[in-house]
């Protein structure tokens, strides 16, 4: 018997009687934040494993929400202490992406196709995107917000953003779009912050690409934007150069940066990927806070299964390009495609002795 | 949320600034220190002995050690080196076996024809050659993209002197569109008080625009000679750091920003790709004076190149040492400054 | 290195042989290395096209004897002076009656000449002071940094030009003039690539077994360094063939009658303005040489370093 056997049987408790260690905890003291009912769930089809077939994407949307607000929650989720609540009368959908196709050239000659098929419908609501890198799910966000790379083709049967129609949109429409109703936060601060402008003038440089507000008025609001993610000293901050922060502080600017024209939709492509994890909670903590608040709608794009399962109302696994599953964050334990299943099984989990560890084994007809 | 910025004390950012400018000022020292060593050695290296050249070969031996003497030849080599910097600091490079004049006058006289020229070259080079290499990386691929290449394939590998050659046979004997070699026709020469030394200026600032368009006209071809092979080089880097600029994720941010693209290229792709071509244009200047040898020869212009080959010719070596500290320190200096811009101009290098 | 029993060529074709995966000795990996290459190299088209230029050059300096179809030294004032390119003088003849074509093709001889002496002088100064200071480290490191910066500071032709002036005019003086310039960037190069390859764990073992420093650098180190030293040379080599014109257009270089290009132009000059063929050919020799040095070299960086931002 291990050493913490015998202490546990000497207070009276094992193992297995404990509790699973709840590995969302974070190291800070939640911060309190408003509740608010801006989240509606789209209604979860529980467990679908999406084949190729599109036609069950637009069943999903405009479905009504079914009765049960349907996540067993947790207890005391400081990241979400607000779940999804019951269902309001469905809104219109936010965005709307049928048969998404991302294809680029390769050395051969011939197309690679990145993005093959992606179908969902996003409400006022969160939906994460999970996969391993090369799964597409940039190039899925990408391609959204008309950032795909000029050798990229991009098709879709229908790209739809609160009716207007991305595929049709002159490019001066989709740069209008672009920071003013549809914001992407991206990985890290470091390379995505332009070195050699300050911080607070990057900040009103968005703002008055898109409202015309006087050079004081920009400046006031740029200082509003940084409190409100939460920096302590906004005059200083806006003076400061990206190299001169920290990778968490950097990340702050660029929400504010990104939010401050009051986008609708938030495209955030793994956005504390590259910081550390004392700091990564913060960072959503505020994600978290101005996405409810202002009712946005949020695509989270990450590679960590268990962090988007805490942030977001469903999850799309994506792999090869394609989504292999479409699930409520709520019945993650359910889901059904052996891909996912692998990977909430590599989920290493601290009551477990398992050995050896379980890997992924990747079938080819995943990809298929 | 407390998140303190890391604050370093006056004190210590002083002292840091204090380090760098030490180093970067020794490092200027011992690089000039060096170009001195160069060229005493060679002025000492000449064959001729100095002494010889001067009092001719039939003087009689006490003559001859009286010169050695008074040009300190006896002494150690160096004590000869510690006056040889003396002499230079003071600007004393000796007086020229050709004109008789001490060899400071005769810079002075020919060096502000080679900077109008040089000036002139770079203001077209980097004009030019800036806007064309950002054309060249936004459109990557097209046309201006291949001529740039083309072009700058070209001003690396054609002789500067023969493609003046051409220039003149074709714009002046052939077609007769500009004057020829030199630098104002010999009927206005007179007619310009010389005040700065660059006759563009001189002549407009006397209204004598007769007299500048003469001087235009001569200063046309090899300006634009210059100018081309300034700009094969700088459009050449200027496209390819803007290609690594726009690769990078913050202008992917700025275009999810919705800015225009216009905005963009401009203020955040080629401000941060004016950091490191700076250094471009300065590093292209000092080239420039550089060729200024080959040049002036070609186009007989009166300027500091010219008259370091007419005493290579005569072999004045005083003369051809002394233009040779000259362009050589020029060189040196403009090295080290775009080594200096280059920190100064990247915030993240930047001495806070 | 045994060399095991290879699967013999006539199995497999060479082709396969070269780029197996599965290498059975050194010598078959470090052939299909150099082959993966050469089949970068020859699918740029302009690469090539440089390659042959310079294969040419060589070739035609090799039999210049035999493909120049007058005398570049002698010509008959009488009748052949200045005379304009025709069917008998594809360039036409200078002023001393003296075919230019085959003073062009012997004057091939001394820019190989030039190029090859310079490349051989400066190239292993700046690899051994370069791997030097790489792998030692310390104050050596700084001090031959230092004089290597010092070197690259210096204007090369200005320099040169004092050189050969000092030294008096003559290609073995120019040759040395240039060299002394050149050899800073390949010191800089094979520096920063010792630094990176004495971190790599090979050479924490041979050490180990007792290799003395001057065995590692040399046997170990310096291999690894010459080819990005190669291509950097070959892209110098059309600045340094400019350059050798430059000094000869000056007087400085290969003396008359030699039929040095640079000097060539410079005869040329005189007569310009009316004869111009005179000048015209020898330079457009010089501009094709160093095009093709630079198209060479260019390919050769692509095929060797792949990662460069095209």
């Amino acid at each position: 018997m291990s050493i913490i056997d015998r202490a546990l049987e000497k207070s009276g408790a094992s193992i297995k009687a404990l509790p699973p260690f709840d590995e969302s905890l974070p190291l800070v003291p939640p911060q309190p934040v408003h509740t608010s009912n801006a989240a509606e769930p789209v209604a979860p089809e529980p467990v679908t494993a999406v084949d190729a077939a599109p036609a069950v994407a637009p069943a999903v949307a405009p479905a009504v929400a079914p009765a049960a607000p349907a996540v067993a929650a947790p207890a005391a989720d400081p990241v979400r202490p607000n779940p999804p609540r019951a269902a309001k009368a469905p809104a219109a959908p936010v965005l709307i992406v049928d048969d998404l196709r991302v294809s680029f050239p390769n050395r051969d000659g011939g197309r690679t196709e990145a993005v093959r098929g992606v179908s969902f419908t996003l409400g006022r609501e969160r939906l994460g995107i999970v996969g391993e890198s090369g799964s597409g799910k940039s190039q899925t966000g990408r391609a959204i917000l008309g950032l795909t790379a000029p050798e990229g083709l991009v098709t879709a049967r229908r790209m739809e953003f609160h009716g207007t129609d991305l595929l049709r949109s002159s490019v001066k429409e989709r740069r209008a779009l672009r920071g003013g109703r549809i914001a992407m936060v991206l990985q890290d601060p470091k390379f995505s912050l332009n070195p050699v402008m300050s911080i607070g003038n990057q900040i009103v440089e968005t703002l008055r690409a898109h409202s015309n507000v006087s050079a004081k008025q920009a400046r006031a609001k740029a200082l509003a934007a940084l409190e409100a993610v939460q920096i302590d000293q906004p005059e200083r901050v806006y003076k400061l150069y990206p190299h001169e922060v920290s990778g968490g502080m950097g990340q702050r600017a660029m929400i504010a940066m990104m939010l401050i024209a009051d986008p609708e939709l938030l495209i955030a492509d793994e956005p504390t990927s590259a910081l550390d994890v004392t700091v990564q909670l913060q960072v959503l903590a505020i994600l978290d806070r101005l996405v409810t608040d202002r009712g946005m709608g949020l695509v989270f794009i990450s590679h960590d299964l268990r962090l988007v399962s805490t942030f977001c109302d469903r999850i799309l696994v994506m792999y090869a390009g394609k989504v292999v599953e479409e699930v409520s964050s709520g019945a993650l334990a359910d889901a059904k495609h052996p891909y996912t299943r692998g990977l909430l099984n590599c989920l290493p989990k601290l009551a477990d002795d398992r050995h050896p560890l379980p890997t992924l084994d990747r079938k080819p007809e995943w990809a298929v | 949320m407390v998140q303190s910025l890391p604050a370093k004390s006056g004190g210590a950012r002083f002292v840091g600034a204090l380090k760098s400018g030490v180093n970067f000022l020794g490092v200027i020292l011992l690089t000039y220190l060096g170009l001195l060593a160069v060229t005493f050695f060679i002025g000492r290296v000449m064959p001729i002995d100095p002494v010889l050249a001067i009092v001719g070969d039939r003087a009689p031996e006490h003559v001859v050690q009286r010169v050695r003497e008074e040009l300190g030849l006896n002494k150690p080599l160096y004590t000869q080196f510690y006056i040889y910097l003396k002499k230079i600091a003071t600007g004393d490079f000796g007086t020229s076996v050709l004109t008789s004049n001490p060899v400071m006058t005769d810079i002075k006289r020919t060096f502000p024809a080679t900077i109008e020229l040089a000036t002139v070259g770079i203001i077209i080079g980097a004009g030019l050659g800036i806007p064309l290499g950002v054309w060249a990386a936004v459109r990557r691929g097209g046309l201006v993209d291949q001529v740039v290449r083309v072009m700058g394939l070209i001003g690396y590998s054609v002789p500067i002197f023969w493609l003046g050659l051409m220039g003149l046979v074709l714009f002046y004997a052939k077609l007769g569109w500009i004057a020829g070699p030199g630098r104002i026709d010999v009927s206005y020469e007179y007619s310009v008080t010389l005040v700065s030394g660059f006759l563009l200026l001189d002549t407009a600032r006397q209204g004598q625009w007769d007299a500048f368009r003469n001087v235009l006209s001569h200063l046309i071809l090899p300006a634009g000679l210059l100018g081309y092979f300034s700009l094969a080089y700088i459009s050449r880097m200027t496209r390819s750091f803007m290609l690594n600029e726009l690769a990078q994720e913050y202008v992917i941010a700025a275009r999810a920003k919705g800015l225009s693209e216009t905005r963009i290229i401009w203020r955040h792709a080629l401000r941060n790709a004016m950091v490191p071509l700076v250094t471009v244009v300065a590093l292209s200047y000092a080239g420039l004076l550089e060729g200024s040898v080959l040049t002036e020869t070609v186009f007989a212009w009166p300027g500091l190149g010219l008259y370091i080959t007419n005493s290579l010719q005569n072999a004045d070596m005083n003369a051809v040492l002394g233009g040779t500290i000259v362009v050589g320190s020029i060189f040196i200096g403009l090295n080290l400054l775009s080594d200096l811009l280059y920190k100064l101009l990247d915030p993240r290098t930047r001495i806070r | 290195m045994t060399r095991s029993a290879s699967s013999s060529p006539g199995k497999e074709s060479l082709h396969d042989w070269l780029m197996s995966e599965r290498p059975h000795s050194r010598r078959q990996a470090s052939l299909g290395r150099a082959y993966g290459a050469w089949r970068t190299f020859a699918r740029n088209r302009l690469a090539m096209l440089g390659l042959v230029i310079v294969i040419a050059l060589v070739l035609v300096a090799v039999f210049a004897d035999l493909l120049a179809p007058y005398s570049p030294y002698i010509g008959d004032l009488r009748t052949t002076r200045l005379l304009p390119p025709s069917s008998a003088h594809w360039f036409g003849t200078d002023d001393q009656g003296r075919d230019i074509l085959s003073r062009i093709i012997h004057g091939s001889r001394i820019t190989l000449y030039v190029v090859a002496l310079v490349a051989v002088l400066a190239a292993p100064i700046g690899l051994i002071v370069g791997t030097v200071a790489g792998y030692a480290g310390g104050w050596l490191d700084a001090a031959l940094m230092r004089i290597t910066d010092i070197f690259l500071a210096f204007p090369r032709l200005i320099l040169a030009l004092a050189f050969v002036a000092a030294l008096g005019p003559g290609i073995e003086n120019a040759v040395i003039a240039i060299a002394i310039t050149s050899w800073p960037p390949y010191a800089r190069i094979a520096r920063a690539e010792t630094l990176t390859i004495r971190q790599a764990d090979y050479i924490a073992a041979v050490r180990l077994i007792g290799a003395s420093p001057w065995r590692i650098v040399l046997r170990h180190i310096m291999p690894l360094c010459v080819p990005s030293v190669i291509v950097r040379v070959t892209l110098d080599m059309a600045g340094i063939i400019l350059t050798a014109a430059g000094l000869g257009f000056l007087g400085l270089g290969a003396q008359p009658p030699m039929p040095e290009w640079g000097a060539l132009i410079a005869n040329g000059r005189l007569y310009v303005l009316d004869q111009w063929w005179v000048a015209a050919a020898p330079g457009a020799a010089i501009f094709l040489v160093s095009l093709a040095f630079n198209l060479l070299g260019d390919g050769l960086r692509d095929a060797l370093d792949p990662k460069g931002v095209k």
